[in-house]
Parts: structure tokens; sequence; C-alpha cells
């Protein structure tokens, strides 16, 4: 009997827990477009005019509040800390993002950082015997998995009836990437700077990039995301957030040859390499992005939703998700209406 | 005494249900994220789904992977076995031993396997090599100092009438030492096939293709949490199962200890 009991008020207290649970956790703010306490920004290593914003002190002019910022090495680890509530805002390649929102992770597309060119590119050593993909069965090939140039590498087999089960696909981190490449463990692999351009000083050639997959329909790009509550009870830390970038984009443009020098400061790389690295991508600026090809002129009716809609049914194809959700899914999260904000300011 | 053993039984049983009770309701009834905790019932169906249908880009099964992991493991734990047990005994009754080998071991011990596994894979390589001396490094330490410590705990009582009733030194180490030291020895064992089974999964961790380690990081890649769960029962259960194999074996051959 009185286990009985004790059962009963423990499945209670849950039930009474679950209940509540996904409720707002935070004291009713008093005015609407109040500033949070913080904001946690997830960033990627990669060279954008983003870079040019990440002086001290900067991001907390622009969004009104303290900023944290964390380093993640993938798309997939930026998911994960999307899924344990730890950021806000993040930086996220076209296809882990199509993930995100295929799970129900609560997250919007609201600026494209860039759009991928030959910033990634599938290299192979030049004794490896693949000239083309078509070449690629039976050779052992390394890329990142769930990564822009994963989906990338499995488009092009695709475009080019390569069966995948054929090649020996390793899953690594860039950084592991070079030291197989160097013991001659690997004949090719899809990745991205810094270790790309290793890879082509270490003897690589070029098979495609992502800019010659951009040409065939295949479009990847790299995205920031906020998650969506967070940007509706703080609709002016999400517009500050991306009046930097319009800011950080206008500067770029305006005198290149300086920004490039302070992007290669800011990460601690020679600027040749920056500038070299700045050339595999295109930068869209705020009225760019107002455009059809991203987030349309009212900023909703633009590419992006059937960008990541494509994204999200190649990979349920593939296998990697179980189902993508509707094109208006995807409309829903993503929006330029913070772009339309910053704009007319 | 037995309504003591079948209320512990009854008590465990009750915990478990209970718990998989919880599981039902926090996930159907409550608004638990699915990414956060699955469904006990996408669990099942996915655990199916792998059994039948395979994970990866080869489509091995769960069987496969687990016996990929399991193939790692034990020839990981027999190289260690006979490589720790021979030399740990020679180093608890030479000194001189001791001194040459013990501090390499004591250095390398307490350091993570995940921090010195990415010089294994630039020595080693991606293949089966770095990952089968990643579990073998796992695995030596612990049956190496179990069996030092175990010949240093005999007693030099025991020594002494070895050798004043005319035994020799092998004699004595084949009929004193060594099974005086089994009961440590064992130790040592079911210590170091725990610890390599808990650094299996960062053996996993770099270009692994095929592994139950190796499927449960890649699942997390896409967010797949149900065939996460699925990964994770499925090793602790296997971890209990072999431990257990190691306890019973223990209690056949040592069957004195205790006594």
């Amino acid at each position: 009997m009185k286990k009985l009991l004790t059962v009963l008020v423990v499945l209670a207290m849950i039930l009474a827990f679950a209940g509540c649970g996904g409720g707002d956790k935070k004291p009713a703010e008093k005015k609407q477009a109040a500033a949070p306490e913080k904001v946690t920004i997830g960033i990627q290593t990669l060279v954008t005019p983003e870079l040019l914003m990440r002086e001290k002190g900067v991001y907390e002019k622009y969004l009104g509040c303290k900023v944290d910022m964390v380093m993640f090495n993938s798309g997939a680890d930026v998911n994960r800390a999307f899924a344990s509530k730890s950021i806000d805002i993040g930086m996220i390649g076209t296809s882990p993002a199509a993930i995100g929102i295929s799970t129900n992770l609560g997250y919007e597309v609201f600026w494209f950082a860039d759009v991928i060119g030959a910033a990634e590119t599938l290299v192979a050593k030049k004794d490896s015997g693949i000239k083309t993909i078509k070449d690629l069965p039976g050779k052992r090939v390394a890329t990142p998995f769930a990564s822009t140039a994963h989906f990338s590498l499995q488009n092009a087999m695709s475009l080019n009836g390569v069966d995948p089960a054929s090649v020996k696909l390793f899953d690594m981190q860039p950084n592991d990437i070079y030291a197989a490449w160097t013991r001659g463990d690997i004949d090719a692999a899809y990745v991205w700077d810094p270790v790309l351009s290793k890879l082509f000083a270490g003897g690589g050639v070029s098979i495609t990039d992502s800019a010659e997959l951009a040409k065939k329909g295949v479009v990847t790009a790299d995205l920031f995301v906020i998650n969506k509550e967070f940007a509706t009870k703080y609709p002016n830390v999400a517009k500050g957030f991306i009046k930097a970038q319009i800011d950080a984009v206008n500067q770029f443009n305006k005198d290149k040859k300086a920004a490039v020098a302070k992007l290669a400061k800011t990460i601690d790389i020679k600027p040749e390499e920056a500038e070299a690295q700045v050339k595999g991508f295109i930068y869209p600026d705020g009225k760019e992005q107002l455009s059809g090809q991203y987030f349309g002129k009212d900023g909703k009716s633009g590419n992006i939703a059937n960008i990541l809609k494509q994204s999200a049914d190649f990979l349920v194809k593939q296998g990697s998700i179980k189902s993508a959700p509707d094109i208006a899914v995807f409309k829903e999260y993503s929006t330029g209406e913070f772009i339309v904000r910053a704009m007319n300011e | 005494m037995k309504r003591n053993n079948s209320d512990k039984t009854l008590l465990s049983i009750g915990s478990i249900l209970t718990m998989l009770l919880v599981w039902y309701l926090l996930t159907n009834v409550g608004s638990i994220s699915n990414v956060i905790l699955p469904k006990p019932q996408d669990v099942w169906d996915s655990f199916v789904n792998l059994c039948v249908n395979g994970y990866g880009a080869n489509k091995d099964t769960l069987f496969m992977h687990l016996m990929a992991s399991f193939k790692r493991l034990l020839i990981a734990y027999g190289l260690s076995v006979i490589t720790a047990v021979p030399l740990g005994l020679l180093a608890g009754y030479f000194t001189h031993v001791s001194s040459v080998i013990t501090p390499f071991v004591e250095f390398y011990r307490p350091i993570p396997p995940l921090a010195y596994y990415t010089l294994l894979v630039l020595w080693f390589g991606i293949n089966e090599e770095s990952k089968i001396i990643l579990l073998y490094l796992a695995g030596f330490a612990p049956i190496f100092i179990a069996c030092v410590s175990g010949v240093k705990r005999i007693s030099v009582d025991y020594l002494n009438a070895s050798y004043m009733l005319g035994a020799n030194k092998k004699q004595t180490f084949m009929n004193v030492i060594l099974p005086a030291s089994l009961p440590d020895i064992f130790t040592g064992l079911r210590t170091a096939i725990g610890f390599e089974y808990t650094t299996l999964v960062a053996a996993e961790m770099v270009a692994a293709r095929q592994g139950i380690g190796w499927m449960v990081l890649d699942a997390s890649n896409w967010l797949k949490s149900d065939v996460v769960f699925v990964g994770v029962i499925i090793m602790g259960l296997t971890g209990i199962l072999l431990s257990a194999t190691v306890l019973m074996l223990e209690k056949r051959i040592v069957h004195w200890s205790g006594k």
C-alpha cells in the first residue's frame, strides 16, 4: 500500500512538471522590447565580414546587453547547442540548418553570413588517380559529416551517378583530415579552410567545388540563425545583430584590402591567406539579401526557404534524416524582417 | 532468507518499471523535445530498424556494429592481458624491473585517453591499429599495477617457507606467487575490461566507419536521439555482461577468495 502511494505521488509530481515544461521560465518583462541579461552567440572559424565586429564591446553596443561568444567546430555542434538551449544566435551551414528546422530545434534563419563558392572544395592527391568524381569508387575520401561540405560531396556523387557505398567515406574533423592526408591514409577530402589551403600546399588538386555545384543548383551557404522565441521577445537584439552584419559587409566592400588585413589579424592568419579564402565566398549586403535570391523584397518570399527545403529533401533521400517538413515550415522559420527593419532605420 | 531475496528482486524490477513509466509519460504526455528525450516507442522502433535495416553507408546491422566494436575490444584486451600480467608479476618480484617500467605506466595512466588519441592517430594512422593501441593502453595500466601490488602483498613468510622447504625460484613462482596474487590479478582484469570498454567510444571517434560507439556519435551529429539511446542502452547492457563474465571466471578460478 505504501509503495503504491509513493508511486502515485511521484507520478503526480512528474505529470505536473511535464505539463508546465516548455513554458516561459523568465519572469514577465514590464517593457515589451526589453533587453535580455545576456546573449550567447555561437560562431565558427570562418572568414567572413562578421569577424570585423569581433572587437571588444562592438557587439555589446549593437545589441544593448552583455554578449558571450562561443566557438564551435561544426554545424552539428551548433545544433547540439541549440537543442540544449545553450545559445541564442548561431552561425550554421544550410544543410545542418535544414536538419535543425526539420527536428524542431526552434530557430529561424535571419541572415546569410556567406554563400559558399570555392571555399569548400573536393581536393585529391595528385597521385591518387582521381581526376573526376566518377573516379571516387574504391578511394578513401574524408569529410566532416553533417556539414555543408558533406552535403556538397553527397550531391556531387549523386549528380555523377556514383554510389556512395562504393566510396570509402570517412567522417573526420578538419584537423584530423590534415593529419591523415599527410600520413597518406586518405586519397581525397571535401573540406574548408584553414585545412583546405594546407591540402593544396601539400600537393592537392581540385576535383570540384561548391561554386561549380551552386551553378548546378546545389546551393550551400553559412547562415545566422536565432532562437525564434528569443527573437520575438527581444526584437531589438535581433535587429541590432543584423545591423552589425549590414555594417560589417558595407565596411568590407568599402575598403577590401583594409578589411582583409583586419580579418586576418582577428583569426591570426597571414593577409595573403585571408585574401585567398575571401575569394571563395560571396558576401551579400543588406540590399542584396532583400532580393528574391535570398530573403525577398518584403523579407518573406525569398529563395531561402527553397534552399532549405531542397537540402532537407536530399538528406531524407540519403537516409540522414527521417522526414522533412513542408516548405511552409521552412518559410515560417526563415525571415528577412529584421533586415527590413534595420535597413529602414 | 528466501523472502529477502525475492523482496530485493521485486524492488529492482519495480524501480525499473517505474522509470519506464515516467519516461513514457514525460515524452508522450509532457512537452519535452524529442531530441532531448526520445519516446520509448521510437527508441524501440529504432532498435528493430537497426537490427533489420542497419546503419551507415554500408547498412551494417546493429549486430555487425557490435561485432566490429567487440573485435577491437577483445584483441586489445587479449594483448593487454598477455603483456601486462607477466610484466606486472615480474615487476612485483624484481624491483629493478619495476623501476624501469613503472614510471611510464604511472605517467600515462591518469591522462584521459581522448587527450592522447589524436597523437596515436598521427603516429599509427586512421585504421584499426590506432584504435586497438588506444584500447590496449587503457587496459594495460590497471592490470600491470594490480599484478605488481598482488606480488608485493604476498607475506614474506610464505616465500621463506617455500624456500626452506627446498623449492627453487620457478617452483616458488608457480606454486606460491602466482596463486597468491590471483585475487589481485583478477581485480586488475575486471578493472581493465571496464576501462577498455569506456574508452571504446573515444577510440571510435576519429575515422571509424563501423562500431557501436561510432554509431552513437554519428547519430548524434544528425540529432537522431532515438538511435543514440539504442546505442547507449546496448552499451550499458553489454558492459554488464562483460563484467559479469570476468566475475564468473574469477569465482571459478580464485575459489578460495574470502575464505
